[in-house]
């Protein structure tokens, strides 16, 4: 069905997920758990973890099931045909929301953090250029890129919290240790949204090389993620306590503010920081708008899906500036988060169908 | 050929579009403000005095020393807008990104800070991780001191209130705007660090003391060393006792390694902050020298003294904060959080209250190791 060169390797694979995953939301992730879970922060954000761990696998089960195909076919074969393309058309919906939302998200943080005098309308338009052109050369392109961005990022990452740990106190986490289940639960829905972009295997199991090991290494994409947002939120409680985090708008940041070297010298490592989360920014942007585009060129029934990314991305642009301030981007973006909770439980459900019936439709497609 | 005349527009596009940076400043363009002091004038307005750094004596190249620093005092309604009128002064664009110190004075903050933290809090450029201390005096004097060594007041004082205060006990350390953002949001009372104008030069010791943001009184530099003791935030200090003159008059301990800490005990309506210090040390001075030989008693007897003196002196401290300031600078309301978050959260708002009940246990366990190249 698709030609060699579109191939993925595993990693590829795995990096892909992790990427879209790990974006905008990393600078502000420690504030939105600290505020929705309170003092369940730590945990909850674990537990949202396994939970879309748990979502992943049932995505990767049914796409292993219908390994050639991509949602937009296999929905309406389970689904049947006008439930299967209103179910596209959700799917599409989605990711032309999500992909808006956090280039507005992206584009507001940055002129906040460091390009306070360039237009808004630059920001965006000079980053969606960019994913145009990396979208434009098809999934090997925007898997590779990932694949070198990948690195970085997590490093990055990594180098946020190892550095932070000088500046670290027990005390001041030792509150959200203590289990609190009411709490944990009250910040799953939001954090679930922090966790978003596992979305992307959807589409991309069909252009795997092989598919027997598509279960673990999904599990290591959403892993991943889980493990170093967990420790992130743990270290800047931890650095900050739990009400000062709760204030920050950009925790992550801050923390990276506090980075100082013996001797002082290397200081200012936020400004490394926020470079870096440009990459990340971008590598999420880029993917969502990739999955953008294909599931519309899918949902008309078309093959390519190339000619239709430049009139898509006026579209993505025109929905991103139309929030007029920061408290209509908060909205924007949890009405999004629940709309990618009920796309995601479909899948679940669907994955239950499929399972009734699944025997009969895999000999048959295989 | 569609795709490469696509290609040439989206370069040109590119080209014309991102090149072009609103947001550049010429380095040289930039006023980079290392120091803000922040005082009341004659009328009670706010007063503030930038160190701004000439950048030229900042090269590190060799030759005469010349001035390194620039002051400038500018009466205004609010921060920003005293920060916005540099702009009549200079032909350079005020930058707060290398601010390393933030001086309040005397009379201003005993008026109260509060209204100041907004704008040192919000303000981007700055960074959580500049120091911040209380000047006996005008924070004006503070930053128009030329300082003998290093290139400027804010960057010595910095340097003091960060490096030196790991070697030096009397100055009481790690107050940046990190901590004083966590305090303010938690609504806690918070302590200072105090420089003094004497003489041309200034010197960092002791702390001020806020309540509700407002200063309410001083520690002496030796009074923060036993502050320190019971914050933990400590590891080495000089410590000198007095005895009968047979045991060796005054005697100084060189305590490298002390380790304190502090862990609350709630058992019924009592909050007790229970202090465990562990000290090894040196003695590295005895006034008289006694004559008779080292024995094991001896040992023991400074040991002993030296316990005794070292829980007096807490205790004394302790009882001038709870009493006489009413002021948690002791950070017994953070760590009852840690520990006990559920008492925290019912009992948060009375804690002004509570805070005058709790008492200290202090057990001090000293270590002589050595007595140095002589014998007593």
């Amino acid at each position: 069905m698709y030609s060699k060169q579109d191939r993925l390797s595993y990693t590829q694979y795995s990096s892909l997920i992790i990427s879209t995953m790990i974006g905008v939301i990393v600078v502000r992730l420690p504030k939105l758990a600290a505020v929705s879970a309170e003092e369940g922060a730590v945990y909850s954000t674990v537990v949202s973890g396994v939970l879309t761990i748990a979502i992943a696998v049932a995505i990767a089960v049914l796409g292993k099931q219908f390994h050639n195909q991509t949602i937009m076919e296999y929905s309406t074969l389970i689904l049947g045909k006008v439930l299967g393309k209103l179910f596209g058309a959700l799917v599409t919906f989605y990711f032309i929301i999500v992909a808006s939302v956090i280039l507005r998200d992206f584009s507001d943080a940055l002129k906040g953090l460091l390009l306070k005098k360039t237009p808004l309308e630059i920001i965006m338009i000079s980053m969606l250029l960019t994913v145009v052109y990396m979208v434009t050369n098809g999934i090997n392109s925007v898997a590779k890129v990932t694949e070198l961005f990948l690195p970085i990022i997590i490093l990055s990452l990594i180098l946020v919290i190892v550095l932070s740990g000088s500046n670290f106190n027990f005390v001041n986490l030792r509150p959200t240790l203590i289990p609190n289940f009411r709490l944990i639960i009250k910040g799953i829905p939001d954090l679930v949204i922090a966790f978003q972009g596992y979305e992307i295997i959807f589409l991309v199991i069909p252009f795997l090389n092989d598919h027997k090991k598509v279960i673990p290494y999904t599990i290591i994409g959403t892993g991943i993620p889980t493990i170093l947002y967990t420790i992130l939120v743990a270290m800047t409680i931890g650095v900050f306590g739990l009400e000062t985090t709760q204030n920050l708008n950009y925790p992550t940041i801050s923390l990276a503010e506090g980075i100082t070297f013996p001797g002082a010298f290397a200081e200012r490592f936020d400004i490394f920081i926020a470079v870096l989360w440009i990459l990340a920014a971008f590598t999420t942007i880029g993917n969502l708008f990739y999955m953008f585009s294909f599931t519309t060129v899918r949902l008309f029934g078309l093959k390519h899906y190339k000619p239709f990314v430049y009139i898509l991305a006026p579209i993505v642009y025109i929905l991103a500036i139309l929030p007029q301030n920061l408290m209509e981007i908060r909205r924007f973006s949890s009405i999004t988060g629940y709309i990618g909770l009920g796309v995601s439980i479909i899948i679940v459900g669907m994955l239950f169908l499929a399972w009734i019936s699944g025997g009969k439709r895999e000999r048959k497609n295989a | 050929m569609h795709k490469r005349i696509f290609v040439l527009f989206l370069i040109a596009f590119c080209l014309l579009t991102i090149s072009g940076c609103w947001d550049r400043v010429e380095i040289e363009r930039n006023a980079f403000i290392i120091g803000l002091g922040i005082d009341l004038d004659d009328n009670d307005n706010i007063l503030l005095t930038y160190q701004i750094a000439l950048l030229d004596a900042f090269k590190g190249e060799g030759g005469e020393k010349s001035k390194s620093t620039h002051q400038i005092s500018i009466t205004g309604k609010s921060f920003a807008d005293a920060t916005n009128s540099l702009l009549s002064y200079f032909d350079s664009v005020p930058n707060f990104a290398h601010c390393k110190l933030i001086v309040f004075g005397e009379k201003y903050a005993k008026r109260g800070i509060k209204d100041s933290l907004d704008f040192l809090f919000r303000e981007r450029q700055l960074r959580k991780v500049t120091s911040i201390c209380v000047a006996q005096g005008q924070a004006k004097d503070v930053l128009n001191l030329e300082p003998a060594m290093g290139p400027s007041s804010a960057m010595v004082i910095d340097q003091i209130i960060t490096q030196n205060s790991i070697n030096n006990s009397d100055v009481f350390p790690f107050q940046d705007l990190r901590y004083l953002y966590r305090n303010f949001i938690r609504g806690s009372d918070i302590g200072l660090a105090r420089v003094i104008v004497k003489d041309d030069i200034a010197q960092v010791s002791g702390a001020g003391v806020f309540k509700d943001y407002k200063l309410v009184g001083w520690y002496t530099g030796e009074e923060v060393t036993w502050l320190r003791f019971i914050l933990g935030e400590i590891t080495q200090d000089y410590h000198t006792v007095e005895l009968p003159n047979e045991a060796g008059g005054s005697i100084t301990l060189n305590a490298y390694n002390i380790r304190s800490t502090a862990k609350p005990v709630i058992e019924g309506d009592d909050i007790t902050l229970k202090l465990e210090i562990n000290i090894e040390g040196d003695i590295n001075e005895i006034e008289n020298t006694p004559s008779v030989p080292l024995t094991e008693n001896l040992m023991e007897e400074w040991k002993k003294a030296l316990e005794e003196d070292i829980r007096n002196n807490i205790n004394s401290v302790f009882k001038k904060g709870r009493d006489v300031y009413m002021t948690d600078n002791f950070d017994i309301n953070g760590q009852i959080e840690g520990y006990y978050p559920k008492f925290w959260k019912e009992h948060k708002d009375q804690w002004d209250e509570l805070f005058k009940t709790v008492e200290l246990d202090v057990d001090v366990d000293v270590k002589i190791r050595r007595i140095g190249t002589i014998e007593p």
